[in-house]
């Protein structure tokens, strides 16, 4: 009886010796992972018993875009220049064709775009534009809005 | 064409930095950036396209770098604005490149 607990304390002490060469071999990174399990398991609690901790972060964020907000926005952009039309104004009339403006007056939409939506178009996305679905679209895919 | 463009928008986009927060001369320089290209639209010749482009180039430097925000702030005093590209430091001669302001 006595020896078989020697044996199995030898054999514990035996395997531990085993699991301290094995920390030792990994180094620091193992035994930092057993203080930070060890400090991370109050922590955890806490958040357990306070879920208001997350929800309320909303890290100063603009309230998100959808593509009505977008092209909201567009129009009432467009309906407060003042070469435009706002009655002749609809999401597919064309700047140049059906509004009778210029490429100067589609450089100052595109503009007042940026303005708008805090962002900058590049010369080359922005002479493309030419419709107001065109722009909606545009900032939609720049903002990785989907629907 | 596309560098007229440019220029075009470069001039607003001073335009709003110079007059900031003053709608009268914002609006006012606006209509008056558009007459002078409205005016010069139908012109061919490349000469004096190109010599239009100098003088629109020369009006956004002045723009950027002579004029000046003041604000009325008393009977007798103005406030000045200064940008950063008006400021020019009282710094003594140096050989070695110095870092930008």
């Amino acid at each position: 009886m006595a020896s078989r607990v020697l044996s199995g304390c030898g054999r514990l002490a035996l395997s531990g010796l085993r699991a301290v060469t094995a920390t030792s071999r990994l180094g620091h990174s193992a035994s930092a992972a057993l203080t930070s399990c060890s400090v991370a398991a109050p922590l955890r609690f806490q958040q357990v018993f306070s879920p208001f901790v997350q929800s309320c972060r909303h890290y100063a964020d603009l309230p998100p875009l959808t593509l009505g907000s977008i092209s909201e926005r567009v129009l009432y952009v467009l309906k407060l220049y003042d070469k435009i039309n706002p009655e002749k104004l609809t999401v597919q009339s064309h700047f140049m064709k059906d509004l009778g403006l210029d490429s100067l007056d589609q450089v100052e939409i595109i503009m007042a775009m940026e303005d708008e939506f805090g962002f900058e178009i590049p010369d080359a996305d922005g002479e493309k534009l030419m419709t107001p679905q065109e722009i909606v679209d545009y900032i939609a895919d720049k903002k990785d809005v989907y629907e | 064409m596309e560098q007229v463009l440019q220029l075009f928008r470069t001039l607003h986009r001073t335009r709003q930095q110079v007059f900031k927060n003053d709608p009268r001369a914002l609006e006012a320089a606006r209509l008056k950036i558009n007459e002078e290209f409205k005016k010069n639209r139908k012109e061919t010749s490349p000469e004096k396209v190109a010599e239009l482009m100098k003088i629109g180039h020369d009006v956004e430097v002045l723009l950027r770098t002579s004029v000046i925000q003041g604000i009325h702030t008393d009977s007798n005093t103005i406030k000045l604005r200064p940008r950063k590209e008006v400021l020019l430091d009282n710094v003594p001669f140096c050989d070695t490149t110095q870092r930008k302001s």
